[in-house]
């Protein structure tokens, strides 16, 4: 590579993992501003007790939510499943709602809480994480090797385990980590199901003024995200199981059972019926009736008056839709622009000292998926404050949104990069390509599955977002998730349907957009 | 794959400068507000106060906590001209951090002295009380408690919520503690756990608990009660008991003050005034159910409160109180 390229891109890496890491400059200030009542509150009896429940949360759901989402994907990849790839749709789409209305609609419908509805609900919020990158990986995945094992003798079961599940492996790390993050640091799901977690405590905290007991959770979050990341970086396979003539369309097994497809699609209705249907269920509850309180048939939905009472009630919900979906497009493009850097440098990079320092970057970088929003807020308005000009503006908001995103975009492209022959750049630079040039028409085109994917993730996680957003935006900014908040927090539910249902759709269209173009 | 990027960057450039554009006026007043009191529920009266004045206002609203916090990060240089607040405790916070300044006389002495700051930095603006919310259908009225510390008794199991992390409910807990102390206080917390009391993120989920049939009674804020009959119905099978004379149906209040970092102290200082009109009392008591504080009120919807209503304010200008309250809190397991 130019050395100019390695500058430059370098630069870039380096300025986006700042901007990730800035929350945690902030949190170690703080300690080291006062460092003995910050220290002091770590040794409080609950924290160990927290950190431990966290942990555990954490692990719990992680697994469940891997194996779910395994499940799913081989019953919508090697089953004659009816509705087949479209399945991908309705269960990806437990993305589009805050975690705080699913762990709502659970505790009301399924009169759960605590620690097992919480772990129920995160599992549920978690998945499609999982799923997609699932999906595409196992229908990739060669199917000889399988064939191979069973002809041998070997179980179904056996099988997979022996010749698909370590191609599927490396998905199933990247995949891992982001759930674990995820569950580390949502504050919606286990405050709505009143269990107390590290994020919640430190809300707790936060609300007291007891800064020093704040900054001593964050810490521990932090150092948890830390662990987490490194951790699982450290067993990611370096065998890639890139085998020749893999299939790119998905054979049907013939001997495929009609039992095993009932079978998956049982499982996928299931999913889509309390991960999905029962939030939006609750939400079309709450939708304005031209007389409140009557009970209302089908007969007064259909009314001219319903439709009245509904288009006022969605008046508000314009402006606040056009300010989350520009927000988060923005958010969403920016991420990916700053993934991009990260893939060139770490191509081809998996030896000497330069893949080191690349893989250490994008380990920092995956850190503020990690952190509670709270906690990125904060050390954002310290950075804001700090430079003139920056305070309550749109760039700030987009950093602190970047810091909780790019984790969202460096997974995805990272593995679609991984996933590319690096032969063909050679052959385009072979055929007089510059270095640019061949990246600009050959390496970001094949990488771009994965940034589209990384994009939409990061747009969903946007445009739901509540306490960065609370704290970082512009005054009078409100978007579609803040006003959905705020009606709700005043018990004015014909003034959420309207927001929640805006969100409901902007996203149900986002997620059907990335299950089409995934399409390889 | 380009003709996709020009398709975004086209819709970008539809979408962007309708979402960002902020119509400005050079020569307008404008006056920055931190409502940390909901847009859904004061935006009418403040679209009120920009239309008499000539003022535009420009409101963050956030929670009240959140906003105290950034208020004492931003210190003097603070774009916040006035502070209002849902809660005493984050005006004491900033109260005590020196960056509120005396209101005038004639706009404190609207409100009775227990409704407002003592040093003069902040003035209640509506009553909101302690209560205990019950479900209409599973608990007749003779059945209800007088007092809070009835709730640990075996016939209650399992069948009270409340909201442990509300700024509302440690305000009680507070006057709780100053009422009957520490140790009592202490005991009738870890009664409460012991009887089964569930948890909830915030007042309003309590009260949806008590309708689904979750919970029979929850400690909450008797205003939230009107917001749920205004949006389900008269119908709607919740009610309000006031525990009177009882610390439970302790009185607290939202309150607004004036930054002493602010450039526009006399517009400020007007909109407190305007908050504590009569208009605007009497708007507090019809539509949301609150308690006008302001002495001489004819016919309102809700009546002001009597003296002695509850038992008075607590002094939550003490931040060390609100301390030893979550320490407390903490300390029985009632909250992480």
């Amino acid at each position: 590579m130019h050395p100019g390229w390695r500058l430059g891109l370098g630069a870039v890496a380096i300025g986006a993992t700042l901007v990730v890491i800035a929350p945690l400059g902030a949190v170690l200030d703080a300690v080291r501003a006062d460092p003995a009542s910050a220290l002091g509150a770590l040794s409080r009896p609950q924290v160990w007790r927290l950190t431990a429940d966290t942990i555990a949360l954490g692990i719990a759901v992680t697994m469940s939510s891997l194996v779910l989402a395994t499940a799913l994907a081989l019953a919508i990849t090697r089953t004659r499943l009816p509705g087949g790839r479209a399945w991908l749709v309705p269960l990806s789409l437990p993305l589009a709602i805050p975690s705080f209305l699913i762990a709502e609609a659970h505790r009301r419908s399924l009169g759960v809480e605590g620690p097992i509805a919480a772990w129920l609900s995160l599992t549920l919020i978690t998945y499609p994480l999982a799923l997609l990158p699932l999906e595409a990986t196992i229908r990739r995945a060669s199917r000889d090797l399988e064939h191979a094992a069973r002809c041998f003798g070997c179980s179904p079961f056996r099988a997979f385990r022996r010749a698909t599940l370590p191609q599927i492996t490396p998905t199933l790390e990247w995949t891992a980590l982001l759930v674990l993050l995820y569950a580390l640091s949502d504050y919606g799901a286990p405050a709505m199901l009143g269990l107390q977690v590290l994020t919640t405590a430190i809300e707790s905290r936060r609300v007291a003024f007891d800064v020093p007991g704040a900054t001593a959770l964050s810490l521990i979050l932090c150092a948890l995200a830390l662990v987490c990341i490194v951790g699982i970086g450290r067993c990611r396979s370096s065998r890639w199981w890139i085998m020749p003539g893999a299939p790119i369309e998905a054979h049907r097994e013939p001997a495929s059972s009609r039992a095993a497809a009932w079978a998956g699609a049982a499982l996928c209705a299931a999913t889509v019926a309390l991960a999905f249907a029962l939030p939006v269920a609750m939400i079309a509850a709450w939708w304005p009736r031209p007389n409140a309180g009557h009970e209302a048939g089908l007969a007064s939905v259909l009314s001219p008056a319903f439709l009245e009472t509904s288009l006022g009630a969605l008046s508000p919900a314009w402006a606040a839709t056009a300010r989350s979906l520009a927000v988060a497009l923005v958010a969403a493009a920016l991420c990916c622009a700053l993934a991009v850097p990260f893939v060139m440098l770490g191509h081809r990079g998996g030896e000497g000292e330069r893949g080191r320092r690349t893989r250490r970057l994008s380990t920092l970088a995956l850190v503020g998926y990690g952190l509670p929003g709270v906690v990125i807020g904060f050390a954002y308005v310290r950075i804001g404050l700090a430079t003139p000009g920056l305070y309550q503006t749109l760039p700030l908001l987009l950093a602190g949104y970047t810091a909780r995103c790019l984790a969202e975009t460096l997974g995805p492209a990272s593995a679609a990069a991984r996933r590319m022959p690096p032969e063909r750049l050679d052959a385009a630079r072979g055929l007089g390509a510059s270095f640019g040039g061949a990246w600009w028409r050959i390496g970001i085109p094949a990488v771009a599955p994965g940034l589209v994917a990384g994009a939409a993730l990061a747009f969903l996680t946007v445009v739901k977002e509540l306490p960065i957003t609370m704290i970082l935006r512009p005054t009078g900014f409100d978007t579609l998730a803040f006003e959905l908040f705020d009606s709700l927090s005043e018990a004015m539910y014909a003034r959420a349907a309207p927001m929640a249902a805006a969100l409901v759709v902007v996203s149900t269209a986002v997620v059907a957009g990335l299950v089409a173009t995934q399409r390889e | 794959m380009r003709r996709r990027l020009a398709c975004l960057a086209l819709l970008a450039a539809a979408v962007l400068p309708a979402a960002f554009a902020q119509a400005q006026d050079a020569a307008e007043r404008t006056l920055t507000v931190y409502s940390g009191r909901g847009k859904s529920l004061v935006e009418p009266l403040l679209k009120r106060f920009e239309e008499q004045s000539g003022v535009r206002l420009e409101v963050r609203y956030a929670e009240s906590p959140d906003l105290a916090s950034l208020l004492l990060q931003e210190g003097a240089k603070s774009p916040a001209d006035v502070f209002f607040s849902q809660d005493p405790g984050a005006l004491g916070a900033v109260e005590k951090a020196g960056l509120l300044t005396t209101l005038p006389l004639p706009v404190l002495e609207r409100v009775p002295p227990e409704f407002r700051s003592d040093t003069g930095r902040w003035v209640g603006t509506s009553g909101r009380e302690r209560c205990i919310a019950y479900s209409s259908t599973r608990v007749s009225p003779d059945a209800l408690p007088a007092s809070v510390f009835d709730l640990t008794q075996p016939e209650w199991k399992g069948r009270v919520g409340w909201a442990p992390t509300n700024a509302s409910f440690q305000l009680f807990i507070t006057a709780l503690r100053k009422t009957a102390g520490d140790a009592q206080t202490s005991a009738w917390l870890r009664g409460m756990k012991a009887n089964g009391v569930r948890d909830y993120p915030s007042n309003r989920p309590v009260i949806q608990a008590i309708a689904d049939g979750e919970i029979d009674l929850g400690l909450v804020n008797h205003y939230y009660l009107a917001a749920f009959k205004r949006d389900r119905g008269a119908a709607f099978p919740v009610e309000n008991h006031f525990p009177r004379g009882d610390i439970g149906a302790v009185m607290s209040v939202a309150g607004a003050g004036v930054l002493a970092s602010s450039d526009a102290r006399a517009d400020a200082e007007r909109f407190v005034a305007f908050l504590l009109s009569d208009e605007s009392q009497a708007w507090f008591a019809s539509q949301t159910a609150e308690f006008p504080l302001v002495r001489g009120l004819k016919d309102t919807a809700v009546p002001a409160p009597e003296p002695g209503q509850g038992t008075g304010l607590v002094d939550l200008s003490e931040l060390g109180d609100l301390r030893g309250t979550q320490a407390l809190l903490r300390e029985t397991g009632v909250l992480p």
